[in-house]
């Protein structure tokens, strides 16, 4: 940089300069120092360059739009939307052999899927440990988590959109609601579970109802629960965006608000998350979501907890995660595993 | 005469690379590094958060999609700028019910700052920014863009040329124009003979 072309700058010129902006934005030391050199130099441009620093940084200093409260919620659009390419594509990639052995494979499961249909149910099922996305007829899409069923019927024309879910499932249903002061069946969407029943217009919310109990997280949107209250009988509650809702069958129903929503899908991803879990409550998703046996070597080591975040690809991570956090040993073999005291 | 980068921001060069090759974890940084600024230079050309979220979405979308067939950009920022300024242009335009009848190819999509929330300590610095933003507002659409990637982003002018999809030379004219509509906020008592030196030496060489 050459201090003698500032000898006689104007103000425009300063503020046509490279040099001169990034010092006012953001000055390494040499450029602090190079400037102080100017100054010294010419002291002339004293003025005109406090000037141009002012107008500068009075114009930087505007507001700022981050949008960050959104920021979740766009990424799970963007995240539902290629789960869904993804599937699609699969489809088309195929070479001829492939396409030809894919063909047959159609054929076959149609005719299983025929044979399967009563009164035109779709069911579809999950082994441990797979995930699975569903398109449903009106184009909502849901991921299943691992050993999980979802049945629906095929005509979704004059009824309203019903699904039946046992196990655990992120739902991205299409809002077709014309009317807000009208709702017409069509337009209805209702989960069932065992114990409640989920009814949405349009909206993005995570269900997990296993063993005759229901959690459900609304990321966005909005839902109404119709569930039985152990001393009220029926009751509905509406849940809006961050609603967590833990229900069990004419039990007492326990509501909590989420920080961050998204985390309560995370499974969607393959990863495991838990916050301020007890082994139980870890042991549990193992065996429901991925299959595991888990036994403990006594009673009490399943209320031990392991306090914060944990974050996990993986069951053979978060085996490694409990033994090096809490005093037990894991002995695992195949898909037994056995929890342990450690001795102090 | 102009640098490649003023102020040097990123260096993701291993992000993209990841990125492209399928790696979901870089993908997934990428748009946690990049949402906030997208969004706020998005919310200078409209102020519906649908339309801008959906230009993310659309432009992310994208992204992963044809990850394989990207170049490298210098700068992964201006890249993921240009984008979304044109994905955004294209929502703004169908939503219009306008046919532009302009000779040149100009949008004319406004291109707006706020100073809306800011508090300033100092009084004189307070006017200063009224006056700022009194003749900013006043000035076309394309010059309050390139006042605001050139002083707040604190682009080059190729880059700028990049972004605004305009050659190098219009770009140095957009911010001579823009100088010049700004006087009355380059003026100060002292200066104003200097700048009325200048605005002739620049009518004499275009």
């Amino acid at each position: 940089m050459q201090i003698a072309k500032y000898s006689n700058y104007t103000l425009p010129d300063f503020l046509e300069d490279d040099d001169f902006l990034r010092f006012v934005i953001s000055p390494s030391h040499n450029d602090t120092v190079f400037w102080q050199q100017v100054i010294a130099a010419y002291p002339q441009q004293k003025e005109i360059i406090a000037e141009a620093s002012k107008i500068i940084t009075a114009y930087r200093k505007q507001d700022v739009f981050t949008n960050a409260d959104n920021q979740s919620k766009v990424w799970l659009r963007i995240e539902s939307t290629l789960q869904k390419d993804q599937v699609k594509s699969k489809i088309f990639t195929l070479n001829r052999f492939l396409r030809i052995a894919a063909m047959l494979l159609l054929v076959s499961s149609i005719g299983i899927a025929l044979w399967l249909i009563k009164g035109g149910q779709n069911e579809i099922d999950t082994t441990y440990g797979e995930l699975s996305t569903v398109t449903l007829p009106d184009g909502s899409t849901v991921v299943l988590n691992g050993n999980s069923k979802l049945t629906y019927s095929d005509n979704w024309d004059k009824n309203s959109r019903e699904v039946w879910i046992s196990g655990e499932g992120l739902f991205n249903v299409k809002h077709i609601n014309k009317d807000p002061r009208i709702i017409k069946p069509s337009e209805r969407f209702i989960v069932h579970c065992p114990d409640m029943d989920i009814e949405v217009l349009g909206t993005t919310f995570n269900v997990r109802s296993r063993h005759n109990k229901t959690n459900v997280g609304l990321v966005q949107g909005k839902i109404r629960l119709d569930y039985v209250d152990a001393i009220s009988g029926k009751q509905s509650l509406i849940m809006k965006p961050g609603d967590y809702v833990q229900h069990a069958y004419k039990k007492a129903l326990i509501r909590l608000t989420l920080p961050a929503p998204e985390k309560i899908t995370k499974w969607t991803k393959h990863q495991l998350l838990f916050n301020d879990a007890t082994l139980s409550q870890i042991s549990e998703i193992m065996t429901d979501d991925y299959g595991y046996h888990v036994d403990f070597s006594s009673p009490d080591l399943t209320i031990l907890k392991i306090e914060g975040e944990i974050n996990v690809p993986n069951v053979d991570e978060l085996i490694e995660t409990i033994s090096t956090t809490l005093p037990v040993k894991i002995s695992r073999t195949d898909k037994n595993i056995t929890i342990t005291k450690l001795n102090p | 005469m102009s640098h490649e980068q003023i102020v040097h921001d990123d260096h993701n060069t291993a992000i993209w690379l990841a990125f492209k090759e399928g790696n979901w974890d870089a993908y997934t940084q990428l748009y946690n590094q990049y949402f906030k600024i997208l969004n706020n230079y998005g919310h200078k050309f409209t102020r519906d958060v649908n339309v801008i979220e959906d230009a993310i979405h659309d432009l992310f979308i994208r992204l992963w999609t044809n990850r394989a067939g990207l170049g490298n950009p210098v700068s992964v920022k201006n890249y993921l700028f240009k984008s979304l300024r044109s994905i955004i242009f294209r929502k703004l335009q169908s939503k219009s019910r306008f046919v532009d009848l302009e000779d040149e190819a100009e949008h004319n999509f406004p291109f707006e700052i706020s100073f809306d929330q800011q508090i300033m300590a100092d009084e004189e610095e307070q006017e200063l920014q009224k006056k700022i933003k009194f003749h900013v507002k006043a000035l076309p659409a394309r010059q309050q863009e390139i006042i605001y990637l050139r002083f707040y982003e604190g682009l080059g002018y190729d880059e700028i040329a990049d972004i605004m999809e305009i050659n190098i030379s219009s770009a140095y004219k957009l911010i001579y124009k823009a100088f010049d509509n700004l006087q009355d906020v380059l003026k100060t008592s002292k200066l104003a003979v200097v700048l009325a030196l200048y605005s002739c030496f620049c009518v004499n060489n275009h």
